[in-house]
């Protein structure tokens, strides 16, 4: 294994034991009968949130390795004081560990190899979100030593806690650890879903198959090493209900949860809502109680991003939607129609399969085997579906089994009335997911065989679907750690352009650049993400951000190109060098970089060949 | 009791036994007109 995979795993390591250092702090708030695991895993969670929280905080004004370095270092170190007294009881096996062996040896399994898999630089083109933004913000962040929305990708304007972890990896020096951070929020989640299963008593063994479905469900696996952040903002979510499902003295603890729920998305505030009305219907928690309590620490621990929007960009959700926009920005704030095409683009990725009631009956069989159509390629195999209604209607007399229905429900509204993505709802298919455990049990302890074949054949066969989906998803990657050949082989396929960023990126002559805008939105595009020097974009390539205003155009930029202070242009067009100040310096068939004329600078053409045969001894 | 009602509604057999066919039908052997096959208005793929 080469040095960059191992100092990912300390990276990501590090971060982990900086995160226990809150042990022993919102576990508090858990039953005495929840297990160690449970208590670590939220714990670890509130680490990772208030670090993130704290580090966001800072670094909106100063965002760098003089201050972030040593504060995670001493983290760590009292995470590792902490752990210490932990570590003899996590080894203690379960007396009935041979039957759940199975179960969490897929799991593990599962884990592995995204683990594995995880260790592969960051690779792919504009249609990644994960890289064109999730990475992107972090990346510039760094550079600049100040956490600050980009003007030219709207979405790193959107709340970040997640984002800030990736940002501590880079300034730690490591491109590959932020998928290692996806892999630890993926762990919380299994073991959260363990959790909720047990809370509802289903047996150890049937959580433990629910757990190895959820970990071989593709829509959950596929995102979590590719920089999402659904998976963290499920996991938050699901530590809400969990600690709300705990009793009265867990109302703090479920408002930090909440809190960091939407400080990882903005549809945190609406998992948070829904959690709100869940708590007030079927919990019994008093209204006073929630106003006094949950309100304030919610608002507390949530509102750092939204503020820092409201106070750099004029509106607290950014892009505004249409009422958010009238009510917090004046007409003249933006151009008019300015972000049409980022929420012309929201509609056309959250179509699905329709809306209207007839879609909406027909939604939980066209969901579970069209996920397809909503943007969730692979699906997430059968057992919210067929073990669901058995599981709901069994235990339907219990309060927690009415708020999570309720929870789901509510969730699953008001996503179907917006923005119809797949991975937006994995918060409420995970949820199903634990509902579902109390039908599978039933399913297996019943006394007919063939319900019982039936129940394993529901369970088994979308899991083996599962596996070779993930299997085949992730291969690549793997196989990209195994030779130097199969790395390139993969990082041409993958990264557009990658001999020019590599000039780019290598070259001392090159201090910023100027990126253009395709010619249309159906043309390949640079992705900013794997530029090491600073850039300026004319437009931003999904959405249509004007960055440079009033330069609207590639050839107003040109023009101006002293004016902007860059030294090169990446473009993938061929310009005439007599119209601007620019000499070609590097061409490849993706691409051309020209270099900005010097007065005194004599103009230079060169090829990619004639650049390899001068670079060569 | 409560499942002897579930069993009245609808026999968990049979309905396990759908979701199944479904899923082999439709992931397993492409067959995306499934619900042609069932009488049920076309859902497309």
């Amino acid at each position: 294994m080469l040095p960059a995979e191992i100092w990912a795993i300390a990276v990501a390591g590090l971060i982990l034991l900086a995160s226990f250092a809150f042990l022993g702090t919102t576990s508090k708030a858990l039953n005495p009968s929840a297990s160690l695991a449970e208590r670590m895993t939220v714990d670890g969670l509130t680490g990772l949130g208030a670090i993130s929280i704290g580090a966001f905080a800072i670094g909106c004004f100063n965002f760098s390795s003089t201050w972030l370095q040593p504060a995670l270092g001493i983290m760590a170190l009292v995470g590792v004081f902490r752990l210490r007294a932990h570590l003899p009881k996590v080894w203690k096996l379960a007396d009935d560990w041979r039957l759940l062996a199975p179960p969490l040896a897929i799991a593990s399994f599962v884990v592995l190899l995204l683990a594995v898999a995880g260790l592969t630089e960051p690779a792919g083109t504009i249609a990644h979100d994960g890289i064109y933004y999730h990475l992107l913000g972090p990346v510039v962040w760094v550079r600049t030593g100040i956490i600050k929305p980009l003007a030219d990708c709207f979405p790193t304007a959107y709340p970040s806690l997640v984002e800030t972890l990736f940002a501590f990896c880079l300034i730690l020096k490591s491109k590959i650890a932020p998928s290692l951070i996806g892999v630890i929020f993926f762990v919380a989640l299994l073991v959260l879903v363990w959790s909720c299963c047990r809370v509802l008593e289903a047996g150890r063994q049937t959580s433990a198959w629910v757990v190895a479905a959820v970990a071989l469900a593709p829509l959950v696996n596929c995102t979590v090493i590719e920089y999402f952040v659904d998976v963290p903002l499920t996991v938050f979510a699901l530590a809400a209900l969990r600690f709300a499902i705990a009793g009265p003295s867990a109302i703090v603890a479920t408002a930090v949860m909440c809190g960091f729920a939407m400080s990882t998305k903005y549809t945190g505030s609406i998992t948070t809502a829904v959690t709100l009305i869940s708590m007030l219907v079927f919990l019994g928690k008093s209204p006073g109680l929630l106003i006094g309590r949950f309100l304030p620490v919610v608002c507390f621990v949530g509102c750092p991003w939204y503020l820092r929007n409201w106070i750099e960009l004029g509106v607290p959700i950014y892009p505004p939607p249409g009422v958010v926009q009238r009510l917090f920005m004046s007409a003249s704030a933006v151009p008019a129609g300015y972000f049409d095409e980022f929420f012309r683009f929201s509609a056309i990725k959250g179509g699905g399969m329709g809306g209207g009631f007839g879609n909406l009956i027909l939604l939980p069989y066209q969901f579970t085997y069209f996920t397809d159509n909503f943007a969730g390629a692979g699906g997430f195999g059968l057992v919210p579906l067929a073990f669901g209604p058995i599981g709901i209607w069994q235990s339907r007399q219990r309060p927690e089994v009415k708020f999570f229905v309720l929870w789901a429900t509510l969730l699953t509204l008001i996503w179907f009335v917006s923005d119809r993505e797949a991975r937006y709802l994995i918060p409420g298919v995970i949820v199903l997911f634990v509902l579902a455990s109390k039908g599978l049990q039933y399913c297996f302890a019943s006394v007919k065989r063939q319900t019982r074949v039936l129940a394993w054949s529901v369970l088994l066969i979308p899991m083996i679907y599962g596996l070779a989906y993930l299997i085949s998803v992730d291969s690549p990657r793997v196989l990209a750690l195994l030779s130097a050949e199969q790395r390139a082989t993969y990082f041409e396929k993958n990264v557009l352009g990658a001999d020019l960023f590599a000039y780019i990126n290598s070259s001392d002559e090159v201090r910023s650049v100027l990126v253009t805008a395709p010619r249309s939105n159906s043309w390949p595009t640079f992705v900013a993400y794997y530029l090491d020097k600073p850039y300026v974009r004319v437009r931003g390539e999904l959405f249509g951000e004007l960055p440079l205003l009033p330069i609207r155009t590639n050839e107003e930029a040109l023009k101006h190109v002293k004016q902007l202070g860059v030294t090169h242009v990446i473009t993938e067009k061929n310009l005439d060098v007599s119209s601007y100040p620019l000499h070609l310096v590097f061409q490849t068939p993706i691409g051309r970089i020209y270099q900005v004329n010097k007065d005194d600078v004599k103009v230079e053409h060169a090829t990619k060949s004639q650049l390899d045969e001068r670079s060569e001894p | 009791m409560a499942m002897k009602s579930f069993r009245v509604i609808i026999g968990i057999e049979w309905w396990l036994a759908y979701v199944l066919v479904n899923f082999v039908a439709i992931n397993l052997l492409s067959i995306h007109t499934v619900s042609n096959l069932i009488k049920l208005p076309s859902w497309g793929h």
